[in-house]
């Protein structure tokens, strides 16, 4: 087992460096140029001293070196911890985004432990009662999950429950300017803000989730062991939630891998709806203000967590499943 | 049972008289062709669209979709007016019945730009579904047919694709690249990220096909008979993935609209003087005012995405179902 997940780190970074040099080539296509933004000239400076400074600036970075030298340098300082300084924030990248990260796990993690709530009982219900009222509902609700833009249904929520019925606030994190007396208030200040954006991205993922446990459990449903079970006069309460469920759950955990990066992906456009200050929103930010270590950070950032999520993925499968095979 | 009955029609016949025989031979010519249709074997098509008329939810979205097709290609045939016609005496109108979608902010037709914008989305979609479809076939079929290093070395390729999250790369594509453009230009960059990005699902489903398939009969038939490579692919190959083909195609149409539409809505997509239901929504939620009181303006471009994609989806799925009745509802 061990020496299967140093295989697969071992694997995984030609990888990241493949990944890297892609990057970080597309990105140097971007227009603008950091000294740009990172210099900015004083009113009594003249032309040429701010031209100057610009030109010290560039050199200090080793912006005037030609690009694959320009990119073992910002490798060497990746590998070192370094991300690089953002322009836009005037400080170092990992400062200025992580508390940006901090509050999109906030927002994806109550998203991804709800949807799974909701979804494994729908899933197995579904597969059990198959082809009734209540599947049929459910298989046509999650196509409608799955067809919904989520910027035009995050504006239809805004639009009903903070403009008309003005239950909930309209956008942000928390409240502007309220200084909430404990941390309880805080959090239900936070959680206020979050009842939208979270409704908009557990629709989203429920519809696929629902899916994948239904067709999961069908799967096992037909196993013999189950017709054993059945067989020996095991109640369908015990066949379907002991026998059957459990089994199930294997691939459903895998699933669990799997949304997290889509999930931190997909919040993209949510969290611009909503204003919510998370990653999505920093990288469309970055991407509008040329902040080149941001958008290269952010790129790096949702790679690497995707890579991880498949090596959690078939670890996690390997670990709970005895039948699959390392080789 | 059927001989008997029309031995029976035979014998009856003598007896009848001139003006009764002919409605009895009706009758026989009648029970013949029903004999005959029997016989028939029906084809692989036939069956899916059998098996694809009983579901009665993918017919509905065949009808939204034929629907949403004929209003935005043919209506605007017999209402031409220019998308672009100002009239500042009715700016911000609700919908009425001359302005069927109301007016926007200068007074031009709301229905005309979201019919438009509707097409540009459509052709979006359709073109870098084509694109995704096209190199997933061909990565697909020759890693599946050749396999070894071939195999190993595109899969990988698809693998570091398929595990980048989809919408931040494309955003920072579209960025990165995008300035370099002007609109029309910009609308095939789309295009060709979408498509880019889009076939790693497609290539890996082919190969495990054509893996399965490269080992029966007829494929070593085919070989044994010194059949060129590229024509044991397009010939024997293909037709039997064909139908896997179709539904991912349908099923990646819906999704490069919906993607499309959150590009264009998120400002990385397409850019004026071009527009798209996506860019249409950006544009009409950019104040809240216009949110609060003058929803027409996101709500029909926002229900159209919808329909349209779930429309497309139901098509998709009831495809997907029709061609393997054993996969129902998965």
């Amino acid at each position: 087992m061990l020496k299967y997940i140093v295989k697969r780190i071992l694997y995984l970074i030609p990888v990241i460096f493949v990944i890297s040099i892609i990057l970080f080539a597309l990105l140097n296509l971007m227009p603008g140029s950091p000294e740009q933004f990172m210099v900015q000239c004083a009113p009594n400076q003249s032309q040429e001293q701010c031209n100057q400074a610009r030109e010290d600036f560039r050199i200090r970075n080793g912006y005037d070196k030609p690009l694959p030298t320009q990119y073992v340098l910002w490798i060497t300082n990746v590998i070192q911890g370094d991300l690089g300084e953002s322009s836009r924030f005037n400080m170092p990248v990992a400062d200025a985004v992580g508390p940006f990260i901090k509050n999109s796990i906030i927002l994806n993690a109550w998203v991804l432990v709800m949807s799974f709530l909701i979804a494994i009982p729908i899933g197995i219900l579904s597969a059990v009662k198959r082809y009734s009222f209540f599947d049929n509902f459910w298989q046509v609700f999650s196509l409608l999950g799955i067809s919904m833009p989520s910027f035009f249904f995050g504006i239809l929520l805004i639009y009903l429950f903070s403009m008309t019925l003005q239950w909930t606030p309209l956008s942000g994190m928390i409240t502007t300017g309220y200084q909430a007396p404990n941390i309880f208030a805080h959090w239900w200040d936070i959680f206020k803000h979050m009842i939208l954006p979270s409704t908009v991205l557990i629709i989203g993922s429920l519809a696929g989730t629902i899916r994948y446990v239904r067709s999961a459990m069908l799967d096992i449903i037909r196993q013999d062991y189950i017709r054993t079970a059945r067989a020996k006069g095991l109640s369908e309460r015990v066949v379907i939630y002991s026998h059957a469920f459990r089994n199930a759950l294997i691939p459903v955990v895998t699933l669990v891998a799997f949304s997290i990066p889509a999930l931190f992906s997909g919040s993209t456009i949510t969290e611009s709806i909503f204003q919510w200050p998370g990653i999505g929103q920093v990288l469309i930010r970055a991407l509008n203000e040329q902040d080149f270590s941001v958008v290269l950070a952010m790129n790096m950032f949702y790679a690497m967590l995707a890579l991880l999520a498949n090596l959690i993925m078939d670890v996690s499968y390997a670990l709970v499943d005895p039948r699959v095979k390392l080789s | 049972m059927e001989e008997n009955k029309n031995k029976k029609v035979e014998l009856e016949e003598k007896e009848l008289s001139v003006e009764e025989s002919k409605a009895a031979q009706a009758l026989r010519e009648e029970q013949l062709s029903k004999q005959e249709r029997d016989d028939v074997v029906i084809s692989p098509t036939k069956v899916i669209w059998n098996n694809f008329k009983e579901k009665k939810i993918a017919l509905l979205g065949l009808g939204i979709f034929a629907f949403i097709l004929v209003v935005s290609f043919i209506i605007p045939i017999f209402t031409p007016s220019d998308i672009n016609d100002i009239d500042a005496t009715k700016i911000y109108q609700a919908p009425n019945f001359t302005n069927w979608f109301g007016t926007d902010k200068l007074g031009r037709d709301y229905f005309n730009r979201v019919v438009t914008g509707g097409k540009v989305s459509l052709y979006v979609g359709a073109i870098a579904t084509t694109i995704a479809t096209f190199l997933g076939v061909l990565v697909g079929s020759i890693a599946g047919f050749y396999g070894g290093k071939i195999d190993n070395l595109l899969m990988r390729f698809a693998e570091i694709v398929r595990s980048f999250p989809f919408l931040p790369l494309a955003i920072t594509l579209s960025a990165a690249l995008g300035s370099r453009y002007d609109a029309s230009q910009k609308m095939l960059l789309i295009m060709v990220i979408l498509g880019i990005l889009g076939w790693t699902g497609l290539a890996r489903m082919i190969r495990g096909m054509i893996l399965s398939l490269r080992e029966q009969e007829f494929m070593v038939a085919a070989k044994a008979l010194g059949i060129k490579d590229r024509n044991q692919i397009l010939r024997h190959i293909i037709p039997n993935v064909v139908s896997i083909i179709i539904v991912s195609a349908t099923l990646g149409f819906a999704g490069n609209i919906l993607v499309e539409s959150g590009l264009s809505f998120l400002g990385f997509g397409i850019t004026d003087p071009d527009t798209s239901w996506g860019l249409l929504i950006k544009d009409a939620t950019a104040s809240s005012t216009n949110v609060q009181w003058r929803p027409w303006l996101w709500i029909f471009p926002g229900v159209l995405i919808l329909l349209t994609v779930l429309s497309v989806n139901f098509i998709g799925d009831g495809l997907r179902d029709a061609i393997d009745p054993r996969n129902n509802g998965r």
